[in-house]
C-alpha cells in the first residue's frame, strides 16, 4: 500500500502530461499511459483507460471486404490490425477526433456490429513482499504467516483444503492453463518444468513470454508451480502444465486486442483452462467475444472480480463465460478490496499469498518468493481446481466445472449472508469437496 | 500367459456347464416320464466380491432373497424349475467418479424382484452314492433408489437402479447312506455379473453413470445335506465357498448359504 501512495504523485503527474499532449494534438504513444506504477481498479477509475487513437470495430460478417475497407477509409481510419477468428480490427483513428467520437460515429453505421474503445486491461495486485512459504491458502493449520515477527496468523482450515483434494487428484499434464498475464519466468525453480515452450509475448510480438514485472510469474504458480520438488512453493495442480502468454506490460497493463488474443491464441492451442487476473471497470465487446470463443470451445475462464471494492470488473463480469472469483483472507473473511456484485461466482484466499517470484526482479539476499494481496491471487486457486476437475473428467463443459465449483464451495459468510451472495458468491472454494467423492449413506 | 489362463478357465467352466445342463437333459430321461410338483420355499445369503472399473476396484456385494419355485420333475432323474421372488442387494462400496459430483455409494440395501430357473438331474448312481448335474439361473431385476445428496449449496439427488444375474452349474455327489439325511459336496461354475446405474441432479448439473460389475471368482465349492423327515417334505441346506482374488493382491473367501423347504405332491 505504500508504494502505491509513494507512485500517487506520478501517477497524476504523467496523466496531466498526457492530457497535455491529447489537448495540443501530440498523438499519445501507446505506452506512456503505460508508465504507471500498478494501481488498483478505483485508483484507475477517473481517467480515459483505452489506447489513445484507437479503437475496435467488428463488421457484419456479411459485410463484404470491399465495404470495409470503404467504411474505414471514408472515416479516415486505418486497420492496423485484426484479430484473427474474432474477425475485430484494430482501427487507427485521425489524430484529432477523439476516441469517444470516433466509436460513435462507427456505430451508426448498419455495417458494423460494434465499435468500442481499446480498453486497458489491469493486473489485480501487486506482490508486497519477499518471504518464504506458509501457504495458509491450501492449508490451514493457524500457523502463523510468515517469518517476520508480528506476521499474522490464520483461522485453522481457512483454506481451500488442498491437501485432502490431491488424494483425489494431482492434476494431469494434459491439462494446460494459460496464464494470460505479465508472462511467467521461464527459468524459475518452481516454474521452469510446468511451462510449455515459451510461450508467446503479445506485447512485444515474440515467442518468449518472460516476465518483467512478477504478477504473472506468481499467478502462475499459484495455479501449478511445480510441486513436491524439495523447495518453493505448492501449486494448486501439480501435474499441470503452464502455457504463459504475455499480454501486460512490464507496468501491468495491456490493451483489450491483446488480451483478446490471447485468449484466441489459448483456446486455439490446447488451454482447457484460462487464468485471467487481470481486468478493466470497461464493457468490451472485444473482450466479450473473446471470451465467448474460448468458451464455445470448452476452455474454463477464471478471472479476478477486481479490487476496487466496488463493482465487478471485466472479463469478471461476463457472467456466462466467465468465473468471476473474490477474495478471502486467512480467517475465511471477504477481503476489503474484493469488488462485488451479482456476477462473483465463489471467493478464494487472496490476502497474503505466497507466490514464486521472477529471479531476475528478486534482490540477492531474498529467495525468490513473495507475498501478494489482491483477487489476482485468488483466481488462480480456482483455475487449479479447475484443472484438478478436468484432470479427473475431461469431458466435463465449463459450465458444468464452473456449477462443481460453485456448490462444492464452503459458504463461509453464510452467517450475515446465506447462499449466494454478491461478496463472496457461493462461498470459499473447497477442492475436497469438489473433487473427493461425497459419501452417500442411508 | 494371463490369456493362456483365461482360455484355459473358460475352457473349464464351458465345460463344467455343457456337462451339467447337457448331462443333466440327456442322462436325466433314464428313469422314464415321472410328473410331480415340488413347491418351494427357500431364503439365500450371498456375499461376492465383484469388480468394476475394468476389474480395477472391487467391493462386495451383498444380497439376501427369498424365493418360491416351483419344481417340476420331469422324469425320474431330471427336475426344472421355476423361481421368483423378493431381494435385498447392498451395492455398497461402488465409487462413481464419472458423475459431475464422485459419489461413494454407501447408501445400503434396495430391494428388488428376482426372477430365475434351474434344472438338477441325477447322472448315476452307485450303490450309496450318486452323482448329479445342477444348474441354476438367476437374475435380480432391482428397484430404483432415490437419495438426496447433502452438504452441497444446492440441494441433490441420485437415483440408483441395480440389476444382476448369476449362473451356476455344477457336478454334486451325494451320499444317501444315512437314513433321512443326504449331505452332498460339488463344484461349481458360478458367474456373476450385472450393472448398476446412478443418476445424479444438482440444479442444473446432472449426469449418469453404469458401473458395470462382475463377481470375482469363477469356481465355487459348495456343501451341504438335504433331510427329509417325511416322504413330502424336504429341508436343503447348502453352503458354498468361493475363493477370489483380491484387486490389490491376496485373497478372500466368498460365502454363500442357503436354507429351501421342498413339499412334494
Amino acid at each position: 500500500m505504500s508504494i502505491r501512495l509513494k507512485f500517487t504523485t506520478a501517477v497524476g503527474l504523467i496523466t496531466l502530461a498526457a492530457a497535455v499532449l491529447a489537448i495540443s494534438g501530440v498523438r499519445i504513444r501507446p505506452g506512456l499511459i503505460l508508465e504507471r506504477p500498478l494501481v488498483t481498479s478505483r485508483e484507475a477509475a477517473d481517467r480515459p483507460d483505452y489506447v489513445p487513437g484507437q479503437i475496435l470495430v467488428k463488421f457484419r460478417p456479411q459485410t463484404q471486404v470491399v465495404a470495409r475497407a470503404y467504411a474505414l477509409a471514408a472515416l479516415e481510419s486505418r486497420a492496423i490490425a485484426r484479430l484473427s477468428r474474432l474477425d475485430i480490427y484494430v482501427v487507427a483513428i485521425p489524430r484529432d477526433e477523439s476516441v469517444e467520437k470516433m466509436v460513435a460515429v462507427y456505430e451508426g453505421n448498419p455495417d458494423v456490429e460494434f465499435a468500442e474503445p481499446n480498453y486497458l486491461c489491469r493486473i489485480d495486485a501487486t506482490p508486497n513482499d519477499n518471504l518464504f512459504q506458509y501457504q495458509y491458502a491450501l492449508s490451514n493449520t493457524g500457523q502463523q504467516i510468515g517469518s517476520v515477527a508480528g506476521s499474522p496468523r490464520g483461522k485453522a482450515s481457512a483454506d481451500i483444503k488442498a491437501p485432502t483434494g490431491w488424494e483425489e487428484s494431482k492434476g494431469s499434464p494434459d491439462v494446460l492453463i494459460a496464464v494470460i498475464d505479465t508472462g511467467v519466468d521461464l527459468v524459475h525453480p518452481d516454474l521452469k518444468n510446468k511451462v510449455q515452450g515459451s510461450g508467446r509475448d503479445f506485447v512485444n510480438n515474440d515467442f518468449d513470454a518472460g516476465d518483467d514485472n512478477g504478477h504473472g510469474s506468481m499467478v502462475a504458480g499459484i495455479a501449478a508451480a511445480e510441486t513436491n520438488n524439495g523447495e518453493g512453493v505448492a501449486g494448486v495442480s501439480w501435474n499441470s502444465k503452464i502455457l504463459p502468454l504475455k499480454a501486460m506490460n512490464k507496468d501491468g497493463v495491456g490493451p483489450t486486442d491483446k488480451v483478446a488474443e490471447a485468449i484466441r491464441f489459448a483456446a486455439d492451442n490446447g488451454a482447457r483452462i484460462i487464468n485471467l487476473s487481470l481486468g478493466s471497470d470497461e464493457p468490451s465487446n472485444t473482450l466479450r467475444d473473446a471470451c465467448k470463443y474460448a468458451f464455445d470451445k470448452g476452455v474454463f475462464i477464471a478471472a479476478s472480480a477486481g479490487n476496487g471494492g466496488a463493482a465487478v470488473h471485466y472479463p469478471a463480469a461476463y457472467d456466462n463465460y466467465v468465473f468471476a472469483v473474490a477474495a478471502t483472507d486467512y480467517n475465511d473473511a471477504r477481503a476489503s478490496f474484493s469488488a462485488i456484485g451479482a456476477e462473483v461466482d465463489a471467493a478464494a484466499p487472496g490476502v497474503r499469498i505466497l507466490a514464486p517470484y521472477p529471479l531476475s526482479l528478486t534482490s540477492p539476499d531474498y529467495l525468490p518468493y513473495a507475498y501478494g494481496d489482491g483477487t489476482s491471487f485468488a483466481a488462480p486457486h480456482v483455475a487449479g481446481l479447475a484443472a484438478l476437475i478436468k484432470s479427473l473428467k475431461p469431458s466435463l463443459s465449463p459450465t458444468e466445472i464452473m456449477n462443481i465449483i460453485r456448490y462444492s464451495a464452503d459458504d463461509v459468510n453464510a452467517d450475515q449472508f446465506k447462499g449466494k451472495d454478491e461478496f463472496l458468491g457461493y462461498g470459499r472454494i473447497n477442492i475436497e469437496k469438489a473433487i473427493i467423492p461425497l459419501k452417500i449413506e442411508k | 500367459m494371463a490369456i493362456s489362463r483365461r482360455r484355459s478357465r473358460a475352457f473349464v467352466a464351458a465345460a463344467l456347464l455343457t456337462w451339467s445342463l447337457g448331462t443333466a437333459a440327456v442322462f436325466g430321461r433314464g428313469g422314464g416320464p415321472l410328473l410331480a410338483w415340488k413347491p418351494s420355499l427357500g431364503l439365500e445369503y450371498l456375499s461376492r466380491t465383484i469388480v468394476w472399473d475394468e476389474e480395477t476396484r472391487s467391493s462386495k456385494l451383498g444380497a439376501s432373497f427369498a424365493l418360491a419355485g416351483l419344481e417340476v420333475q420331469v422324469f425320474k432323474s431330471l427336475t426344472v424349475s421355476a423361481l421368483a421372488g423378493y431381494s435385498f442387494i447392498n451395492w455398497n462400496g461402488l465409487v462413481f467418479r464419472g458423475l459431475p459430483f464422485s459419489i461413494d455409494y454407501e447408501a445400503g440395501s434396495s430391494g428388488g424382484f428376482m426372477a430365475g430357473g434351474g434344472i438338477d438331474a441325477v447322472v448315476f448312481t452307485a450303490g450309496f452314492w450318486e452323482l448329479g448335474a445342477t444348474g441354476r439361473f438367476l437374475a435380480s431385476l432391482g428397484s430404483t433408489k432415490k437419495l438426496t445428496i447433502s452438504g452441497l449449496n444446492e440441494p441433490g439427488a441420485l437415483e440408483g437402479r441395480g440389476t444382476w444375474m448369476r449362473l451356476e452349474a455344477g457336478p454334486v455327489v451325494a451320499y444317501k447312506g444315512f437314513e433321512g439325511f443326504s449331505p452332498f459336496l460339488g463344484g461349481q461354475f458360478d458367474r456373476l455379473w450385472g450393472a448398476f446405474t446412478l443418476d445424479e441432479t444438482v440444479k442444473e448439473l446432472s449426469g449418469s453413470e453404469e458401473k458395470k460389475i462382475k463377481g470375482k471368482g469363477s469356481f465355487a465349492v459348495i456343501g451341504g445335506t438335504r433331510w427329509e423327515p417325511g416322504p413330502s417334505f424336504g429341508l436343503n441346506f447348502q453352503v458354498s465357498l468361493l475363493p477370489a482374488k483380491k484387486v490389490g493382491g491376496g485373497v478372500s473367501l466368498d460365502l454363500g448359504a442357503s436354507l429351501k423347504a421342498v413339499v412334494s405332491f
